[in-house]
């Protein structure tokens, strides 16, 4: 039997590898479109969603979404197969990198869209359960868009069970948060009459323990919450990104406080290795399954026509 | 006591939905008591149905996207857009999301947005828009609109039955209006629909199989159009036919070349802007059937909406305008 912190490092390093496996895909030319990847953000979904449930429980993400599917499906196979456009994919091929679905976990590309979105199904949630309540994650880019201000007020104002999540990597494409932010996102967060908390993003055990806290009282009290997480994407903004405006300094920093590097470091080391051997092979298995499935059928997919 | 006009039939549609469906919810600003909507529409529901009217802030995009999410999961939203020009704000949050969760996410999509479109009541450049256009053609996308000719109570719980999301167009003169069983001449109309949901209507002047044009029109200008049906029966003897979807888009094609089918010249009205409006797209259908018809088009001019009695008349379609078409194309003028 894994411990906690065993599984909690298998999820981190099954979304870390599935991201480098993607970018390889890629250079190989085997997949079309983009991706936006969220190397270095791992610990944030796998704390977080460790306490929430996809079949009750609803969940919301956005364009860099990859490690919150893996976080809550557990599964490599449908994500590369949806990169890959094959009919194995989390949405058959339909949808591609932003556009996921796994039970009630949806995403889509536009940045902050899904935020009000939730705040809709906070509001289903309060109304159908006893203790369901919504995740919305989202990055600091979205902190700039009107309807995500919005979101708030109406979450706020109509008490509603929903958990915030900013993972705030400190740059909305390519623009540090320092140029397009004003005042500070815990100001913003507060003036709404929101709970606010801040994380830094490089403990999975101390995010573990901290949501799990925060998810329980949102359950209980039926109001929504904010965590603000400060973390860092080792990945570019998306596939073509050399990433030239991110000072070395703060990689360098981020790698001494790497979220997978820290876990691995308190672990049984023989036990690292072997879940890394695990994780390896089923990344493997999975880009051969996506290589063999069949693409999806025009036809079949647009029956009926426009609107029919 | 039996309803008469335009906006009780919607509000009993409304009433209907809410008494019969727990999962309905209105969303919407100052839609509640005491004010009851900018066009009273929702006016006493609020008392009757306190938890699921919902009096929103000012925040068009977030509370489409809220219904968005309540849609999402399996309730029914039904928004009021305050003006039809506001709903520039929520164009996002329907075409991006909404319309794209139906085919992405294979998800039923409950969801309607009823707005009032339209203008001829001075209200100038950002309050008489006909701003339905923004999404026409957008797959997973339907635009209804109800006319005198309908029940628009009706016509709405079919709409939020439909499963995809909607865009209720209501016109601002419609309301206070009558439905055309309660006006004067009633009896001497010979009414025909096709489509059940979202029938496409026929009216001829009973007693005239044949007529000599045919306007093709929807929403608002119904009213006018069946007053220039009037006029040229009255004054001339002209039988003149109108046809009147309800489903704006996409176009029920069917239904409008079976009641077209015998007709030679056909004028086609809108409110919204003539340049790549509705009209044009009616035109492509009606001209790729290849029945040889002639075909005009009456459309706003594609200018901005003047407050002034004057200006707004110079850009909106007009009575005098259109009869003068009418007369060119039946050949007395």
């Amino acid at each position: 039997m894994n411990s906690l912190q065993e599984s909690l490092y298998e999820k981190m390093l099954l979304i870390r590898k599935t991201e480098q496996a993607i970018d390889k895909l890629f250079s190989q030319g085997k997949l079309r479109g983009t991706v936006h990847g969220c190397i270095g953000q791992e610990a944030i979904a796998t704390g977080v969603l460790s306490h929430i449930n996809p079949s009750i429980d609803y969940i919301t993400g956005n364009h860099r979404s990859h490690g919150h599917y893996l976080a809550l499906s557990d599964d490599a196979t449908s994500l590369i197969g949806e990169l890959m456009g094959k009919k194995n994919g989390a949405v058959e091929g339909r949808g591609g990198s932003q556009h996921i679905r796994y039970k009630n976990f949806y995403t889509n590309g536009i940045t902050g869209g899904m935020v009000p979105v939730a705040v809709g199904l906070a509001y289903s949630q309060k109304i159908n359960t006893k203790s369901g309540i919504v995740v919305s994650f989202f990055g600091d880019g979205a902190m700039n868009e009107g309807y995500v201000m919005e979101a708030f007020n109406l979450a706020s104002i109509m008490k509603l069970p929903v958990l915030f999540v900013l993972e705030n990597n400190g740059f909305a494409m390519s623009t540090s948060q320092s140029k397009t932010t004003a005042g500070s996102c815990e100001a913003r967060v507060r003036s709404f009459d929101i709970e606010y908390n801040f994380i830094e993003a490089n403990d999975v055990m101390n995010i573990y323990r901290i949501s799990e806290e925060i998810i329980n009282r949102i359950r209980e009290t039926r109001k929504p919450s904010f965590i603000e997480f400060k973390t860092h994407r080792f990945s570019g903004h998306s596939k073509s990104d050399k990433r030239e405006y991110i000072d070395q300094e703060l990689d360098r920093y981020w790698k001494m406080n790497d979220p997978l590097k820290k876990a691995k470091e308190t672990m049984d080391q023989s036990r690292a290795a072997y879940i890394e051997a695990v994780i390896d092979r089923r990344i493997n298995d999975a880009i051969l399954a996506a290589i063999e499935s069949p693409f999806p059928d025009s036809k079949e997919e647009y029956e009926g026509g426009y609107n029919a | 006591m039996k309803s008469v006009y335009y906006i009780d039939y919607l509000k009993d549609g409304l009433r209907e939905l809410l008494q019969s469906d727990l999962s309905v919810h209105l969303l919407g600003e100052d839609i509640a008591e005491p004010y009851g909507g900018a066009f009273k529409v929702t006016k006493g529901l609020s008392l009757e149905f306190p938890d699921r009217v919902i009096q929103t802030p000012m925040s068009e995009q977030g509370f489409t996207g809220m219904a968005v999410g309540m849609a999402l999961a399996g309730m029914k939203p039904i928004v009021e857009i305050m003006f039809g020009d506001f709903s520039t704000l929520i164009a996002d949050q329907i075409i991006n999301h909404a319309s794209k969760f139906v085919w992405l996410y294979k998800k039923t999509m409950n969801l309607v947005v009823r707005t009032p479109m339209g203008g001829y009541r001075g209200y100038g450049a950002t309050h008489s828009q006909s701003l339905e256009r923004l999404f026409f053609g957008q797959p997973n996308t339907l635009v209804i609109a109800p006319s005198i000719l309908n029940n628009p109570g009706r016509l709405l719980i079919n709409s939020i039955y439909k499963g995809l999301p909607t865009i209720f167009v209501e016109n601002k003169l419609d309301y206070a209006r009558r439905l055309i069983e309660h006006t004067e001449n009633y009896q001497d109309l010979e009414i025909n629909t096709l489509g059940l949901f979202f029938p496409t209507t026929e009216v001829k002047i009973a007693g005239f199989d044949e007529s000599e044009l045919t306007i093709i029109t929807y929403g608002g200008l119904t009213q006018l159009a069946i007053e220039l049906q009037w006029k040229f029966m009255v004054e001339e003897e002209i039988p003149i036919k109108l046809i009147c979807p309800s489903k704006i888009s996409p176009i029920d094609e069917k239904a409008l070349l079976e009641f077209t089918k015998n007709d030679k010249k056909i004028l086609i009205l809108e409110e919204g802007y003539e340049r790549f409006g509705w009209g044009t797209e009616v035109s492509k259908l009606l001209y790729q059937a290849d029945s040889g018809w002639k075909i005009r088009h009456i459309g706003a001019r594609s200018e901005v909406i003047g407050a002034s009695h004057v200006l707004e008349e110079y850009v909106l379609p007009s009575f005098n305008g259109i009869e003068t078409t009418v007369r060119e194309m039946v050949g007395s003028l």
